[in-house]
């Protein structure tokens, strides 16, 4: 019962947190909505676990739990690939970035260098 | 012609100096240092006749080698050369490296480290040249005699052609795919290379893998 109530608690605060970032428009209206449908099929998963276990059934995988964990570990692994995506891309516009400014400024010689730093 | 060495540096203060000054005096090159990122004295070791670009953050060699020709190829160069810093390249060579440009049969020349016998030790040979080699070329379909030693020059045209994303180390087999892309003429000429103590080992070799997969896998 006390682990219903506290992950309950817990996908209540990342609601709530989304809905935030919602409102503030740091999170487009789409994505938003897949996280919000995510947090609650993880409390409805907790206080009704006959769903993921029918659930399970119907795709043809033995428990509900199983389920949930496969489901989780496909979901953690996408994001992993799309923070690593995004990392690269982060990587690449740096290094366009300082080539920019180094083209920029163009050749300094080491008493203007020195002075830069 | 107007030729452009690029050198590109990172904490290289002990050694940027001769390098530079050996390069000057090997020929009438205009000398561009890209100082990447350095956290040491490299750039005011740089000699005042060589132009001198700064990365404000260190961002790799491959990234360095294409700030440096892009600055090149803005000043006007015909000819573009990518030379190491830390001396394992030796300046003598550049002109060999040159000779088949300037004779307008080829868009690019890679030196080889193989075309000139004993020039490698017995273990770097075997260990990690030879299998990165085979690597490269079942990876690029270009055949050469070796890979990633660094020292190549080529024509304003195949400079202008080539793309390099990668900004580590990989960007050495980026080149040779961008050759085959590019439908570029290339020949190998015998090159030494200088051993030093350091250089890339098998850590390199594993970083640059990682690199390419990632490559293939983004985009």
């Amino acid at each position: 019962m006390w682990i219903q109530v506290a992950i309950t608690l817990f996908s209540a605060f990342a609601l709530v947190r989304i809905y935030a970032q919602l409102k503030q428009r740091r999170l487009s209206p789409p994505i938003a909505l897949i996280w919000m449908l995510l947090w609650l099929s993880v409390i409805i998963v907790f206080w009704l676990p006959g769903i993921a276990s029918q659930l399970a059934l119907y795709v043809g995988i033995g428990r509900g739990a199983d389920l949930v964990v496969y489901v989780a570990i496909i979901i953690l692994m996408y994001l992993q690939y799309r923070f690593f995506e995004r990392l690269e891309r982060l990587h690449r516009d740096v290094t366009t970035l300082t080539r920019q400014l180094a083209l920029r400024d163009g050749t300094k010689k080491e008493n203007s260098s020195d002075s830069d730093r | 012609m107007r030729t452009f060495i690029v050198i590109p540096a990172f904490n290289e203060e002990e050694r940027i100096q001769a390098t530079v000054t050996s390069v000057h005096d090997a020929g009438q090159y205009d000398v561009v240092v890209v100082d990447d990122g350095s956290t040491d004295a490299t750039a005011s070791r740089v000699p005042s006749y060589a132009a001198l670009i700064r990365h404000s953050v260190n961002r790799g060699m491959g990234a360095a080698l294409v700030t440096g020709t892009a600055f090149a190829l803005a000043h006007g160069a015909d000819c573009v050369v990518h030379f190491d810093a830390d001396g394992q390249h030796r300046a003598e060579d550049i002109a060999g490296l040159l000779a088949p440009l300037r004779a307008g049969t080829v868009d690019i020349v890679l030196g080889s480290r193989y075309l000139r016998p004993d020039s490698v030790p017995k273990t770097k040979k075997y260990l990690i040249h030879k299998p990165a080699i085979v690597f490269q070329n079942l990876l690029t379909g270009v055949r050469l005699t070796d890979a990633h030693n660094g020292f190549r020059a080529m024509t304003r045209n195949a400079a202008e052609k080539i793309s390099i994303t990668q900004d580590r180390m990989a960007h050495n087999t980026e080149i040779i795919q961008e050759i085959r892309r590019n439908k570029l003429r290339y020949v190998e000429v015998p090159v030494r290379i200088v051993y030093r103590e350091y250089g890339q080992g098998l850590k390199a070799g594993v970083q640059i893998l990682r690199d390419l997969i990632v490559k293939k896998l983004i985009r």
